[in-house]
């Protein structure tokens, strides 16, 4: 029998099955990926559904419709006002409203603050708890508390924390910041209340998104940290590494992942910054007689929702979007070249 | 650089987080790991410490690296005492068991990391750490792997990249922590001779510690046997094994193992299963219940020898013969001799095969506490 390459071989199996079969060339039809996936599709389907159902519902509609009406002036949800195309107008509009320029420059300044410092602190202190072993549960616990308190409650015990309420010279209410401060001689200063400048504000703001952001960041590094294998710290000990060299030549690159991934998230979270704006200051985002001075792009976007100006609105939140898309990218990119997996 | 121990001693505190049961004997509290050891490495030798797994052979091993606090008893590296010394200050090379290179670094950056730690005078220019780095490398033979990760190394290389890491910066004392451990078996061969070699070439004195008798016994200048913490036996390889202070030791080294019978000694003459096996005209005076240890190659086939078995199974490997046998007084199911093929072992109608022994490869223990009796 002489032997067949194996396109022949399909060739025979095709022509002249029973030549074929003579010849013991069986061809067995193998079930392949794909044939599976013809029969089996369906199914697949069905089991998505249900997700499938509510993504689309509540994540996919949600997302698109604001590209929608970003594009349209006098949309409501009930139909109550006919909307109509206006084009790019409101981008444009958001682009040139004065508060959505401070509006802008304070969520971006509030991130570009914040990050670095409670992402750095945050190292730190994981870095401390992970190298004591009596109290460290103890000191987890301390440190995790903000995580599962309300932003807003918690705002307004930093307003009454930054409290000062005088009349010229006449002080009728000095709180605990001031009065420490006071201690070392320095001039108490207007933190948030009436008259205050958006320097203290800002102070005030970025006091507290540290805080608040600290026990999460310390929750993602201490897992990290206390995924490194142990024996990389003796290793380095046998070899007589200083501790700062072993921070920055073992601990931090070992823990990186988890570092990108908080830089990463705080940054999202940065530019999306609002409850605690008004937790300290109230719905008008800024002390009374300079309202608005502390309003962030998701303040602005809410802002517009009462007056009819949901396109308004949606620009100023694809904008966000567009500028976070940004950010996270050039996170990305940046984490791929630093980050050790 | 000489190493000596002395009445070295570590004791961790129990693990007393699960609640007692009542009536529970309060005996968990402490584990003495290591216990009153006392041992002198002579300068520029292999010293293999075996024992099986928990005898504290590696504890002792982090004991003198420094990562492990004695709690009691003291370490010389030389006439210094390095007892109360951080391990930065002690100049050791360690291997780990997993080798723990740093994986973000590449080969080279792993191997120039404690050179890099240098400080004041000991400080080097780039030029020399490079250079450095390079000899260590081509020591152990991975000179064209220096721009890898560990990851992309297999495990034969990182392991060679752990040594060249823990040999370039020119340690007093070398350690390594079963470094075979995690290769197969013909890469397992090659590295004992290549750490042998290493050894050999850079005259640094070595401590390895190791559960297969073989590699120890294989490369080792000095072994160390270790039971629950206690030093068992310190010599030559072969004089360890040719002369074992104990049963432990008698069976831990030498494959395939000895053979241990329960035997009897009356007269002068020595009793297994009811056979006089072995004249013992120095302990003619006593008559006691001993442990009898006899090597596989104590046993000469003989017609007319005094010792009887019953046959196994015969396996034939070339120049040896494997003879598997059975015997009532053997401590285990089964037992081996292994002789010469020329001789051939013939067994008798009712299966038996009758040996006589070889008095030099047989060990008298006591039957409780396996100390040897000497005769």
């Amino acid at each position: 029998m002489e032997k067949l390459s194996d396109n022949e071989v399909l060739e025979l199996v095709h022509s002249d099955p029973a030549a074929a079969a003579q010849n013991r060339y069986i061809v067995h039809r193998v079930n392949t990926s794909r044939d599976i996936g013809d029969r089996n599709q369906y199914k697949a389907w069905v089991y998505l559904a249900p997700a499938l159902i509510l993504l689309l519902i509540f994540s996919f509609y949600p997302l698109i419709n604001t590209f929608r009406m970003a594009l349209l002036n006098g949309y409501t949800s009930d139909g109550f006002t006919t909307a109509y195309q206006v084009g790019f107008r409101n981008f444009k509009t958001v682009v040139n409203f004065v508060d959505f320029k401070q509006c802008l420059k304070n969520t971006v300044l509030l991130c570009v603050i914040t990050v670095p410092i409670s992402t750095t602190l945050a190292l730190l202190i994981a870095v401390a708890l992970n190298s004591i072993k009596p109290l460290q549960r103890m000191f987890q616990t301390i440190f995790f508390l903000p995580y599962v308190t309300n932003a807003i409650a918690i705002g307004m015990v930093f307003k009454v924390v930054f409290n000062r309420v005088a009349v010229g010279d006449l002080v009728q209410t000095e709180a605990v910041i001031n009065r420490f401060i006071g201690l070392f001689g320095a001039d108490p200063v207007n933190f948030v209340n009436v008259g205050s400048s958006w320097g203290a504000n800002m102070f005030v703001v970025c006091t507290y998104i540290v805080w608040n952001a600290l026990p999460f960041k310390i929750l993602v590094l201490l897992g990290g940290l206390q995924n490194v294998n142990k024996q990389y710290y003796e290793a380095a000990k046998i070899d007589s590494t200083s501790k700062i060299r072993t921070f920055f030549r073992i601990t931090i690159p070992l823990v990186s992942p988890m570092l990108a991934y908080v830089i990463i998230t705080s940054f999202i979270g940065g530019f999306k910054e609002y409850s605690s704006i008004v937790g300290i200051f109230g719905e008008t985002m800024g002390p009374a007689g300079s309202e608005g001075q502390m309003n962030t792009i998701v303040g602005f976007v809410y802002k517009m929702l009462p007056y009819w100006k949901t396109g308004v609105a949606s620009a100023a939140s694809l904008i966000l979007f567009g500028i976070i898309l940004i950010v996270t990218a050039i996170n990305g990119l940046v984490s791929k070249r630093t980050v050790h997996y | 650089m000489k190493i000596i121990l002395q009445n070295l001693t570590k004791i961790f505190p129990g693990r007393n987080k699960t609640k007692k049961k009542k009536g529970e004997e309060k005996n968990n509290e402490f584990v003495v790991a290591v216990d009153d050891f006392n041992l002198e490495i002579p300068d520029g030798k292999l010293v293999g410490m075996l024992g099986p797994s928990g005898c504290g052979k590696s504890t002792t091993l982090y004991m003198i690296s420094g990562l492990q606090k004695p709690t009691l008893g003291k370490v010389f590296f030389g006439d210094s005492d390095v007892t109360s010394l951080e391990p930065e200050n002690r100049g050791v090379g360690l291997v780990f068991q997993n080798y723990a290179l740093y994986p973000h670094l590449t080969v080279k950056q792993n191997i120039l990391f404690p050179l890099q730690n240098f400080k004041g005078e000991q400080k080097l220019t780039k030029e020399e750490m490079l250079d450095r780095a390079q000899t260590a490398a081509n020591l152990v033979q991975i000179g064209e792997l220096m721009d890898r990760k560990p990851s992309e190394l297999s495990g034969g290389q990182q392991q060679r990249v752990a040594i060249a890491r823990a040999l370039v910066k020119m340690p007093r004392v070398l350690l390594l922590d079963e470094p075979l451990s995690n290769l197969d078996a013909r890469l397992r061969l090659q590295t004992r001779e290549e750490i042998r070699r290493i050894q050999r070439e850079t005259g640094i004195t070595t401590v390895f510690v190791t559960h297969d008798q073989e590699e120890a016994m294989s490369i080792s200048d000095i072994i160390v046997v270790m039971k629950n913490g206690v030093k068992q036996q310190v010599g030559a390889p072969q004089e360890v094994y040719d002369d074992p202070a104990n049963l432990f030791v008698a069976q831990f080294l030498g494959t395939p193992p000895i053979n241990v019978f329960d035997g009897r000694l009356d007269g002068g003459k020595l009793f297994v299963n009811g056979d006089a096996v072995m004249e013992v005209p120095s302990l003619a005076g006593e008559t006691r219940e001993v442990a009898v240890g006899i090597r596989p190659e104590a046993f000469v086939p003989d017609d007319s020898g005094p010792m009887s078995c019953k046959l196994s199974s015969l396996e034939v490997m070339g120049r040896d013969c494997s003879v598997v046998f059975t015997n009532d007084a053997s401590r285990k199911p089964i037992s081996r001799a292994i002789v010469n093929s020329d001789v051939p072992v013939v067994p008798d109608a009712a299966g038996i095969v009758r040996f006589t022994l070889k008095p030099h490869k047989v060990f008298l223990f006591d039957a409780e506490s396996g100390e040897r009796i000497r005769f």
